[in-house]
């Protein structure tokens, strides 16, 4: 057996290397992303004031802006997208394909409408909607995934079907907005385009809870979904037991997106997007997991800075996202398809 | 199964004919209202003195208009799927229809558009400009304009212009009322004044797209085939496409988006009478406006008293006839 | 059947896709250490046979058998560090370099959040080196020339160091210098590795030329197999392709060469 190339081991470490930097500068970034959504406001806080709230003392006024409508709201921001972008590029990798996102397959659709279902005519509020939500688009999940296997799920069969079920869910939130009365409308439409507005502890933690319990499983899966990229027969000749492989990872990231749009709504784009941004900015070759949950969040907590500070009316962070995201789309799907790559 | 020979064809052709008329006739019929015979007859000579007979005059341009609209997008739907060879193209599907409410959208928040004529106007353009891009990014990259590529770009463009219009709508309640019950998809408000202005343009439309039939059928083989038998790809592929964009964009814009009509029509037709389009034009177009118009009154019969938007109907119908499709495909066709 | 010069032995297989059957009661053995081509006319059921070898089909009657072990009860990294395949039309992740490509090979050497190792630096390296793409190691997969991705390819598959290894076609799509480079490639890892190969191939002549250990199909069912010289007669051809034909020695090999009619 030949030695082995000194160059090629140190090219290998030096792609290591750049990746893990990557890494922590985005790591940086979200903190300070986070750190500033914990002093800016209509009062701005010092970071010494935020840090004795934080640990707990009691300081006239900050106790409550930061304690009780900062922290939770930037919290909720972090986790969900967090949440968005780690489950949304664990689809576009799975399917081998930028634009599978869950956004577009439908099972965003099935959380949104059994959302706007909830509100509008069951008239629930709070947890309740939530719980509709991640029972709908785990249901929608299953039955995309379901109705795509024919000796067993080939990708391109379970995307035109997600397809097909979310233009039917769709048109029945348009049905379900026509009948609600004016108030729950302007709920609706803000759940349907995803808003941290109705940050508060009793939705975070259930969020984090899930994160906490979900994202160790995909980290795990991290390799074998590395290696479906490169086709399924390549993949299970490798080693990896596809169909189970898939099941586990569908699960985990359905209940990443579910929980996540229960909680904050589908905060549009972020799932589609982070994914592609990720693989631009630590390159190609190493799992996208990571990086893309970090661009999630750091997404999630500049647009809703944006949102509510920069645009003189205060927008919901899915109506940022949404503005931002469309061109950005537009751009990605031009170029994806003529490179005819995947991420 | 074998395809039936010129008689038989034009047997079909009657067939439709006549399930178009008992479908026009159910929907004169039926309704939230029940009404008699009397009704009916007193309503349709133009009488509309007792509250049945009124409840049947006000259904009958309902009907003309559930009859066009469906008309158009079976048309449209067929010239479609003939123009991308693309057994899974639908207007809806293909973010046509998005485009076309995104475009009305803005119409109405940042032009105050208020008649229908501009809406329909804008909504055909809005049809256009959708149509070129998801066609345009679908047919990047190696392979040309695949099926599963080109419903992406329609899905992914979808998701792109709903964002937009909420971000138009979010902070303007009085066009987010506005729009919701355009957005839905129905036929509802008909009146004489709207199927006017939207006739001319589907019957322009219908003739161009019959007389494209030929080089559409050329166009099944592939470009350069279809070149080698003397028909100009560019242009036939131009003027139906565009025949079709403003079927859909008008239909759109007197209805709303009403999605699966385009999708489920062309096949249907082409199991009952093959692929040559001279036939399944005007099949499509005749099972098209009586599937629609069978829909509404559907929507109107199963939710007594209230009504189910015909929109909402075709899509819940007409998913499953597409998941279907999906899942009868061949693996290498997607 | 299950003589020790065989590894890899399917024993009265019928394959099908859903309902349809595209092979029937079909036995076969790899021998050890030789080159072995599936050749038959299109839709034949080469390639179902291909898959079913590597465990991707399983079949509906019958078993493949690897040391006498049915592939389906072995655990598939282990099988992993055992058979290696070529598919037909892998996919390379955009912007993927070479050597990254090459080291996903080692996937079945590595524990669940394993390490990588010296062993798997050198396996990586040994790969490169033995397909001639060690200067190509940083360059991006996509730029590669269709003859060289290929080779690459077969470097993921040696990186995953297996005594078998099961390649489909893997001359489409390349010219015949290519075509001619790839195949010489294999039968050099073959010569120097003793790995054992098994491939379908669509070119008689190439696989008369390569083959060790020739199969002929048709229509779901094996009609020769033996020594090119022994497969590859004017009668088994026609039988075989349904093609009139006259058979001469290959004046460069000397193998049975088939001049059409």
């Amino acid at each position: 057996m030949s030695t082995v190339p000194v160059t090629l081991v140190g090219e290998r470490r030096r792609r290591a290397t750049r990746r893990r930097s990557v890494l922590g500068l985005l790591a940086a970034l979200v903190a300070i992303a986070f750190a500033a959504s914990l002093m800016i406001g209509h009062t701005l806080y010092g970071p010494v004031d935020v840090v004795r709230v934080i640990l707990g003392q009691d300081v006239p006024g900050a106790s409550f802006t930061v304690g009780d409508l900062r922290v939770p709201r930037a919290s909720l921001g972090l986790l969900a997208g967090l949440a968005f972008g780690i489950g949304g590029v664990t689809f576009q990798t799975m399917l081998r394909n930028p634009l599978a996102a869950p956004d577009v397959i439908g099972i965003s659709s099935g959380a949104s409408a059994a959302g706007v279902f909830g509100i509008v005519v069951l008239g629930l509020s709070g947890l309740a909607v939530s719980l509709v939500a991640v029972a709908a688009a785990l249901g929608v999940a299953l039955l995309i995934y379901v109705l795509a296997w024919r000796d067993g799920v080939l990708g391109s069969r379970l995307v035109l079907i997600g397809i097909g079920i979310a233009a039917m869910l769709d048109s029945v939130v348009s049905w379900v907005l026509v009948r609600a009365s004016q108030w729950d409308l302007q709920t609706a439409m803000r759940w349907l385009t995803g808003s941290l507005n109705a940050a508060s502890w009793e939705l975070v933690v259930p969020l984090l809870a899930v994160v906490l319990l979900v994202v160790p499983v995909l980290l795990a899966q991290s390799r074998p979904l590395e290696l479906l990229q490169l086709g399924d027969d390549a993949a299970a000749a490798l080693g990896v037991r596809v169909e189970r492989t898939r099941l586990v990872v569908i699960v985990a990231a359905v209940l990443l997106i579910a929980c996540a749009t229960a909680a904050a709504g589908p905060i549009a784009f972020v799932a589609f997007l982070s994914g592609p941004v990720a693989a631009r900015i630590v390159g190609p070759g190493a799992s996208l997991l990571v990086p893309a949950g970090l661009v999630g969040a750091l997404v999630v907590l500049v647009a809703d800075q944006i949102g509510q500070w920069a645009l003189g009316t205060r927008y919901p962070v899915g109506v940022v996202t949404g503005a931002l995201g469309a061109p950005f789309l537009v751009y990605l799907l031009a170029r994806t398809h003529r490179f005819g790559g995947s991420l | 199964m074998s395809l039936p020979g010129r008689a038989g064809r034009t047997t079909w052709l009657f067939v439709a004919l006549a399930a178009l008329a008992v479908a026009a006739l159910l929907s004169v019929a039926l309704g939230v209202r029940a009404v008699g015979w009397s009704d009916i007859v007193a309503g349709l000579s133009g009488d509309h003195d007792t509250v049945g007979a009124a409840a049947v005059a006000k259904r009958v341009p309902r009907t003309a208009l559930a009859v066009l609209v469906g008309g158009s997008l079976g048309l449209a739907g067929a010239v479609m799927q003939g123009v991308t060879r693309n057994p899974l193209a639908d207007p809806a599907l293909l973010g046509v229809t998005s485009g076309s409410a995104l475009a009305v959208v803005c119409g109405i928040a940042f032009f105050g558009l208020a008649a229908p004529s501009s809406y329909l106007a804008v909504a055909i353009l809005g049809a256009a400009a959708a149509a070129v891009l998801v066609h345009a990014i679908g047919s990047l990259g190696r392979g040309g304009p695949t099926t599963l590529k080109l419903a992406l770009a329609g899905a992914a463009c979808t998701a792109a212009f709903s964002s937009m219009v909420s971000a138009v709508l979010l902070p303007r309640i009085d066009v987010m009322n506005e729009f919701r019950f355009w957005q839905i998809g129905g036929v509802g408000g008909a009146d004489w004044h709207r199927i006017g202005m939207v006739a001319p343009l589907v019957l322009t439309a219908l003739v161009v797209c019959m007389g494209a039939a030929r080089g559409l059928d050329a166009l099944a083989l592939g470009d350069d085939a279809a070149a080698g038998l003397g028909v100009h790809v560019g242009r036939t592929r131009l003027l139906a496409g565009l025949a079709a964009i403003v079927l859909c964009g008008s239909a759109t814009a007197v209805a709303g988006p009403i999605g699966f009509v385009g999708l489920v029509v062309p096949h249907l037709c082409r199991l009952l009478v093959g692929s040559a389009h001279r036939w399944l034009l005007p099949l499509s177009l005749l099972v098209g406006a009586a599937l629609l118009t069978l829909a509404d009154v559907l929507g109107r019969v199963v939710a007594r008293p209230a009504e189910l938007d015909v929109g909402i109907v075709t899509a819940v119908l007409g998913a499953p006839f597409f998941i279907a499709l999906v899942r009868r495909a061949a693996v290498r066709a997607l | 059947m299950n003589t020790p010069g065989n590894t890899l032995v399917v024993e009265r297989a019928s394959l099908s896709y859903g309902d349809r059957p595209i092979v029937t009661d079909l036995s076969l053995a790899l021998p050890e250490g030789q080159v072995t081509v599936i050749v038959g006319a299109n839709a034949c059921g080469k390639s179902t046979l291909l898959r079913a070898l590597a465990r991707l089909l399983r079949p509906a009657g019958g078993q493949v058998l690897l040391d006498g072990r049915d592939v389906h009860t072995i655990p598939t990294r282990q099988l992993a560090r055992r058979l290696g395949l070529m598919p037909q039309a892998p996919i390379a992740p955009e912007g993927i370099v070479v050597a990254d490509l090459v080291a996903r090979g080692r996937h079945p050497h590595q524990g669940l959040f394993g390490r990588w190792s010296a062993a798997d630096d050198a396996a990586v390296a040994a790969a490169l080196e033995a397909t001639g793409v060690s200067d190509l190691a940083d360059r991006a997969v996509d730029e590669l020339s269709g003859g060289q991705r290929q080779r690459v390819w077969i470097a993921m598959a040696l990186a995953q160091e297996t005594s078998v290894l099961l390649l489909d076609e893997p001359t489409t799509y390349l010219d015949l210098a290519h075509q001619i480079e790839v195949l010489d490639l294999l039968a050099r890892l073959n010569a120097e590795r003793g790995t054992t190969i098994a491939m379908v191939l669509h070119d008689l002549n190439l696989a008369a030329r390569y083959a060790d250990h020739l199969v002929a199909l048709r229509a779901g069912r094996m009609v020769a197999a033996g020594t090119p010289a022994e497969v590859v007669t004017e009668e088994t051809v026609e039988a075989v392709f349904g093609l009139p034909c006259m058979v001469v020695a290959d004046p460069v090999t000397g193998t049975p060469l088939v001049v059409p009619r």
